[in-house]
């Protein structure tokens, strides 16, 4: 009793899904049933058969190309504008800055050269620097110091 | 034209780092028994760099010099130096040698306080 129960109920689901499937196929324009992953795909994927439908959204992708390139239009030009003022901004500020250094007399003091030569003269010269008296003998160390001392 | 303090300064400073040995006596006997305070302040710090025995003796042991000598601002200048050497040893050796040894009384009070003041830093 039972079984025949079970069986019952597995014909009448059987014939259920059955309904089902001819009714997505009736809804969907997908003639040939093609599924992905267990589920039926629509038409829109599929080019329609109407041909008006087709020309409508053809003319519709062209609009809107063509309002997306002028505002890509009017973008490209507001920067070149704000490009060639940035030049001529860079241009003028050369120009002045080429008058100010014509204006401009450069001239190497001597007092400088004369103070930096005797830098190195005297670091290299010196015979009162730490390096030159290191190395003379100590007899001549004490002497000097005795002598300077003494003063 | 170097001026005069800092002639000597480098002359100190030369027979700190030379290589012959006389230079200590120089320094001893010229720099420390100088009459000019600065003078034996410089002398001082140039045996305790040298950081030799006999440099080392010189500014520990020897009355009137180095740690031991009268002016404040001389001995806590060698005490300082002291204290800033990176090895230590030589100079701790001496102050202990000042502690046990049959020093004057002053001498050995004082390598106590140094020795002390050493081994905190």
């Amino acid at each position: 009793m039972e079984i025949k129960s079970i069986n019952v109920f597995k014909q009448s689901s059987k014939s259920v899904e059955k309904n089902e499937n001819r009714e997505n196929r009736a809804n969907h324009t997908n003639p040939f049933g093609v599924n992905f992953k267990g589920n039926i795909i629509n038409a829109d994927v599929f080019e329609s058969s109407e041909k008006g439908q087709s020309e409508n959204r053809v003319n519709k992708f062209v609009d809107s190309i063509r309002v997306g390139s002028m505002n890509a239009f009017s973008s490209i030009s507001n920067r070149l504008n704000s490009v060639v003022s940035f030049g001529r901004r860079i241009k003028s500020d050369v120009s002045n800055m080429w008058q100010q250094a014509n204006n401009i007399e450069i001239t190497l003091g001597v007092p400088t050269f004369r103070g930096w030569s005797d830098s190195l003269k005297e670091k290299f010269n010196n015979p009162y620097s730490v390096d030159n008296l290191q190395k003379r003998d100590t007899c001549d160390l004490r002497s000097e110091l005795e002598n300077i001392l003494a003063v | 034209m170097m001026n005069r303090d800092k002639k000597i300064n480098n002359i100190i400073e030369a027979l700190s780092r030379h290589e012959d040995n006389s230079a200590v006596a120089v320094l001893e006997e010229v720099g420390t028994n100088s009459t000019e305070d600065e003078v034996r302040r410089l002398t001082s710090r140039a045996l305790v760099n040298r950081n030799t025995r006999d440099s080392l003796s010189i500014v520990i042991l020897e009355k009137g010099k180095g740690i031991n000598d009268l002016s404040t601002n001389v001995a806590m200048s060698t005490i300082n130096e002291l204290l800033s050497l990176e090895d230590k040893t030589q100079a701790m050796e001496l102050l202990l040698e000042a502690e046990e040894s049959d020093y004057e009384e002053n001498i050995k009070e004082t390598a106590r306080s140094v020795k002390a003041l050493m081994a905190f830093s």
